[in-house]
């Protein structure tokens, strides 16, 4: 695990697993239903449209019997390599269902001897909106696009 | 708690401590202290971030709520090295602006911009009863990052857990399966 400026996280870890098959126990909700979540949690229900825009849920049951949705959205999907997906801005719960609001996870899967190294890292809000402030007249995400769109509308 | 007790919890806790210890020491808000190189280094800097409830909310894995937009803000605060190094200084005890900003080879009102930043962030609080304001640190913001950043990091760690149980009961299916075609 580390940790810069306090506002990314970075999570990895190397599987026994081909790379194709650690892909699919990722992106198929089947499989994902089956190991996502802490110790103790099991899912109800999961869907999700693996494509660039597609949203994803995950129903998320603790121990106690309460359910935490899981929502986001997929931002970026290279097959077998990489995929970034951000949290819904309308999330209030900070992370219980493991993606904190109005973060950008970026999920790559590196195969080396037919072990698998997945890394997950959590990029917070106020690096993004730096970020995304930095690269303006570069390229904008649709994140940002769909940010503006929606301030135009509500302060027209 | 003795050094023995702290010592034996710390030690249960295993690498954990010093995962956390490692944030806030990047972070310039724990310190070195004591000989050990690992364990006992993360006790944390006075009033900050109290050795006893770290590691009680380590081994709990204690769960908080805490609303979305005071953590962005937190982060947001936390983000910047100056405001960093204010806390790390604040840390100490309270202190008058001209006295904080002497270190930093900052105009005063600079340093009241990022002082400003953290108080609404709710990072730090200044009184309004001395004449010469002092500006205090407010641990619960602080707090509720460090459990966030720890709740989050066992959501993964424990999703890691099971994906990794899951991956070899299906490379055993499929070998069984494999098997039986043939």
């Amino acid at each position: 695990m580390s940790i810069a400026e306090n506002t990314e996280l970075s999570f990895s870890r190397t599987f026994s697993a081909p790379r194709e098959l650690v892909w699919q126990a990722w992106t198929d909700p089947q499989h994902i239903m089956q190991w996502r979540g802490p110790k103790g949690f099991s899912n109800s229900s999961c869907e999700s449209d693996l494509r660039v825009g597609g949203a994803f849920l995950l129903n998320m049951c603790a121990p106690d019997g309460n359910v935490y949705p899981c929502k986001g959205i997929f931002r970026e999907i290279v097959e077998l390599e990489r995929i970034v997906y951000d949290s819904s801005a309308d999330e209030s719960h900070p992370c219980g269902a493991g993606l904190p609001p109005r973060s950008v996870v970026t999920v790559t899967f590196a195969e080396h001897n037919g072990k698998t190294t997945l890394t997950l890292h959590t990029r917070f809000e106020s690096e993004a909106r730096r970020d995304a402030a930095n690269a303006a007249g570069y390229s904008t995400s649709w994140g940002e696009s769909l940010e503006k769109l929606k301030d135009f509308l509500t302060h027209p | 708690m003795g050094a023995r007790g702290m010592h034996s919890t710390l030690a249960e806790a295993g690498g954990r401590i010093h995962d956390v210890y490692v944030i806030y020491r990047r972070a310039g808000f724990a310190r070195r202290v004591g000989r050990s190189p690992t364990y006992e280094a993360a006790i944390l800097d006075n009033g900050m971030l109290a050795p006893l409830y770290l590691t009680i909310r380590l081994i709990k894995g204690n769960t908080i709520a805490m609303p979305a937009d005071r953590l962005s803000r937190t982060f947001a605060a936390l983000a910047d090295p100056t405001r960093r190094a204010i806390l790390a200084r604040l840390a100490l005890g309270e202190i008058s602006v001209t006295e904080l900003a002497a270190p930093f080879e900052m105009s005063a009102p600079a340093v009241t911009k990022h002082l400003k930043v953290l108080e609404s962030a709710g990072l730090i609080s200044r009184s309004r009863q001395a004449q010469w304001r002092p500006c205090h640190l407010e641990a619960t913001p602080l707090q509720e990052a460090a459990g966030f950043i720890e709740q989050y990091r066992q959501f993964w760690e424990q999703s890691f857990d099971r994906l990794d149980i899951y991956l070899q009961q299906l490379q055993a299916q499929e070998k069984k399966n494999g098997r039986k075609k043939k």
